[in-house]
């Protein structure tokens, strides 16, 4: 058995946790859930020795005990995974897992002892077969998080923990993940993970934890509660309009037109993209979903059929080409391809307007309009409801959810008739995703046409006005609204052969 | 909760980067006062204008390596192109009139302004890094100034010109007014324009920067031929100050440039920096110079201190970025 007791953790003056009491029974799967910043992940980290508490006791097996970093944890039977990969990329999968405890004679490594027992572990949890030779940069993010576990499962901890182990997979890659976590409980393993994601809290867990604010809200036995009962516990009060109804109707006539357009990654593909409408686009990693937004952004080129937007031909082979033209893309990874992290909130903001062709805020002579760029940012910290509204912070010190506020607000301030945005809700809190998708709505309703790619598919069917999925590079499906349901939708991005273990593993 | 944190950590990391420039000036006074205490020559009127006289140089060689190092790049040319500029330019002159000076000029500057563009386009359009492709025409214009001279300095300038370089408007030498005017310039270039914010932003997130629509390559383009046009404005000041031309003049200049930029906080990963906190650096290590000289330290003691506070100011520096992260 593994718990806390009375636990609290202070960084500085903020209080991340203040007296908790959990108590982890042994051979089950316990989920710990809470928004970002409700201290879900610092309860890991106490539990896996990578963050000491300020006050109150680990207790495992009835004594309390103290961990003074993950190495003194793991040697007693305690092991903890990530949320980011910690592997080396250009080790091979087999030095990976046998890292800082590499079988050696006379000093040297025993490299064929090494590869027997890397494989040794895979075939005995049941993994599928993975090139332990190669090195792990070159396997795919659901392989690396194999590696990852089997890494932790060579040190033999009786306790497992994964701190959000599905955050960067898709949902295909998601299902083994899951059975990994449920094999590991019948064979006798505990295991403690943190997740967003509450379609998969009630796929595996038998009992869940909640945090708000630092504090215990909820504590009971899966079998016990609803989801509804999850999301109260987890905002404090029931998630009411967590889609934002839409006004109007879009309009008919296509904006953005692709006739057998194709691309790298993407099949010929026939597309009308409507003004005042959010399109929803569904798709797996690889799909071609996001090939479709890079295309529309400009960063892969048309390789065959023309696109056009408000009826003028367009072949875009730079972002830039497709912004002058009115199609702004919006990147996944707001972090390494959207924000300026060192630069001011204000810099963020206004980047994309202040380098547009006769732009607003450039004068003569190529000057800056620094009055005007202070104003037009003061009411945009406003829109966006940026914490906090301080227009000479750096963007690196803003938590995600107002990072991506500031990312999205570009758009408002150099105001393009199409957005692309691509997975704009990943990594965000529950409360700032309502916020997004309100924006959404609003971009749609004020007669912009929004591309919505999303993995997830729930926010495609509360939020898209029509939806298209992508398999293999290719357009599959097209449905209007609420002639979908959650189930088929996984089936079509998932492709049939899935079908069967991905419906049972959703039933 | 996380609001908290975030705004303290905003307020930490401005504060330390306000800390990080004044502490550059703090040195800086200390060494003067220092100086001007141990000998006192040190603070006369002749004695500065001489300081800033033997820097002037550097100080224009920085402005142009600030906006490169913003971009996270470095140009290790300047130097070397201050060499061949100023032999080229030299020959040009003759012993020509004022015709001649400006031909002689004109041809300096053009050759700066062409080596500057082929670093900007290796640098924008091939995968070889900025060390390696300015590293290469560090080479290759050092190489072919020796070739051109057989390795001799040229002495016979036109007087006119020479009156310019050792020539003064009002009690300011021509050569500090024209440094002073060029980091000006460079610093609302810098600061105020479309163009400067580009640099910054190409410096911090260059990925993010092409989806803003802004051209990167033309930027970074520019920016490497701004740093060979100013390097070879050195050279013609170097030349007209010196009265000859040798085409080994601009030795290891680079490496003063880019120490005066990082000394000012300038850093090598890109994003930071401004011209006039790289003239603080230029300050620095003009004061440190010429003061040493005066309480009697060698040459190679310099280069030691010198060595010692460019480690230093990156150390604050990165202490700065571990409090702003």
């Amino acid at each position: 058995m593994i718990g806390v007791r009375d636990l609290s953790v202070r960084f500085g003056s903020v209080t991340a946790l203040r007296g908790v009491d959990v108590s982890v029974r042994p051979g089950t799967i316990h989920a710990l859930a809470g928004e970002n910043g409700s201290g879900k992940s610092t309860l890991l980290k106490v539990l896996g020795g990578a963050q000491a508490p300020s006050a109150g006791s680990i207790v495992l097996d009835g004594s309390p005990v103290s961990f003074a970093s993950p190495v003194a944890a793991a040697a007693a039977g305690v092991g903890l995974i990530f949320q980011e990969l910690s592997l080396f990329p250009h080790l091979s999968g087999t030095s990976n897992i046998a890292i800082g405890r590499e079988p050696r004679r006379l000093g040297l490594l025993q490299a064929a002892r090494m590869r027997r027992e890397a494989e040794a572990l895979r075939a005995g949890f049941g993994f599928p077969p993975i090139d332990l030779a190669r090195p792990v940069a070159e396997l795919s993010v659901a392989e690396q998080q194999v590696i990852e576990i089997l890494k932790c499962l060579g040190r033999s901890p009786r306790i497992i923990l994964f701190d959000e182990p599905t955050a960067s997979l898709t949902q295909k890659e998601v299902v083994p993940v899951l059975a990994t976590m449920r094999r590991l409980r019948d064979a006798g393993y505990t295991v403690v993970f943190v997740s967003h994601y509450l379609e998969e809290v009630f796929a595996v867990a038998d009992r869940i934890t909640v945090l708000r604010d630092g504090q215990v809200t909820l504590d009971a036995d899966m079998s016990a509660i609803d989801r509804d009962g999850v999301v109260a516990a987890m905002l404090g009060r029931t998630l009411r309009e967590f889609y934002p109804e839409r006004r109007d109707r879009p309009q008919p006539e296509a904006l953005v037109r692709l006739s057998q357009a194709a691309c790298d990654g993407i099949a010929p593909v026939d597309l009308d993209i409507r003004a005042g409408e959010v399109l929803g686009v569904a798709g797996s990693v690889g799909s071609g979903s996001s090939a479709l937004g890079e295309l529309l952004g400009g960063l892969r080129p048309l390789s065959g059929g023309t696109m056009s937007i408000g009826g003028r031909v367009l072949a875009p082979r730079h972002p830039a080409d497709a912004l002058r033209a009115g199609i702004a893309y919006v990147p996944e990874d707001r972090r390494t391809d959207a924000l300026l992290l060192d630069l001011s909130i204000s810099t963020n903001f206004t980047l994309p307007l202040v380098a547009s062709r006769g732009s607003v805020l450039v004068r003569g002579g190529g000057l800056l309009d620094r009055r005007r760029e202070q104003e037009l940012v003061r009411q945009e910290i406003a829109h966006m409801d940026v914490r906090p509204p301080a227009p000479g912070l750096a963007a690196r010190a803003l938590s995600g959810g107002n990072q991506q506020k500031v990312v999205l607000g570009r758009w408002f301030l150099y105001d393009r008739p199409c957005l692309v945005l691509n997975n704009p809700t990943k990594g965000v809190d529950v409360g700032s995703k309502a916020e997004i998708y309100r924006l959404i709505g609003d971009l749609a309703d004020s007669g912009h046409a929004i591309v919505l790619i999303s993995n997830y598919n729930p926010e495609l069917l509360g939020t898209a006005d029509r939806i298209i999925a992508f398999r293999e590079g290719r357009l599959v499906a097209r449905y209007a609204k609420g002639e979908v349901s959650e189930e088929e939708l996984l089936r079509t991005t998932l492709g049939s052969t899935e079908r069967a273990s991905v419906a049972e593993e959703l039933a | 909760m996380s609001q908290e944190m975030s705004l303290r950590a905003g307020l930490r990391s401005s504060l330390a980067a306000v800390l990080n420039s004044s502490l550059v000036a703090a040195v800086l006074l200390v060494l003067v006062v220092g100086f001007a205490l141990a000998a006192p020559d040190f603070v006369s009127s002749n004695n500065a204008l001489t300081l800033l006289q033997s820097v002037a140089v550097i100080a224009v060689l920085a402005v142009g390596q600030t906006f490169v190092i913003i971009t996270a790049g470095i140009d290790l040319s300047q130097g070397a192109i201050i060499g061949l500029t100023g032999v080229l330019g030299a020959g040009a002159m003759g012993q020509g009139g004022a015709g001649g000076i400006l031909l002689g000029i004109a041809v300096a500057l053009l050759i700066g302004l062409g080596i500057g563009l082929l670093n900007g386009f290796l640098v924008a359009y091939t995968k070889v890094p900025a060390f390696i492709v300015t590293l290469g025409t560090l080479n290759v214009a050092s190489g072919a100034g020796l070739l051109i001279t057989g390795g001799q300095p040229i002495y016979q300038l036109p007087p006119a010109f020479n009156a310019f370089g050792t020539g003064a408007f009002g009690i300011f030498p021509d050569i500090i007014l024209v440094s002073l005017v060029l980091a000006a310039l460079g610093q609302i270039l810098l600061s105020r324009t479309r163009f400067g914010r580009c640099v910054y932003a190409i410096g911090s997130n260059r990925r993010a920067a092409a989806l803003s629509g802004l051209a990167v390559r033309r930027t970074t383009i520019l920016v490497y031929a701004m740093s060979g046009l100013l390097s070879a404005i050195g050279g013609v000041l170097l030349t007209a100050y010196v009265n000859s031309a040798l085409p080994t003049a601009g030795e290891n200049y680079e490496l003063d440039s880019i120490a005066a930029v990082v000394i000012g906080g300038g850093s090598l990963f890109g994003g930071q920096g401004t011209v006039w906190a790289s003239m603080l650096g230029v300050l620095l290590i003009g004061v440190l110079a010429n003061g040493t000289d005066l309480i009697g330290l060698s040459n190679y003691a310099q280069t030691v201190i010198l060595g010692c506070v460019v480690i230093g100011a990156v150390y604050v520096d990165s202490f700065r970025k571990r409090v702003a992260v």
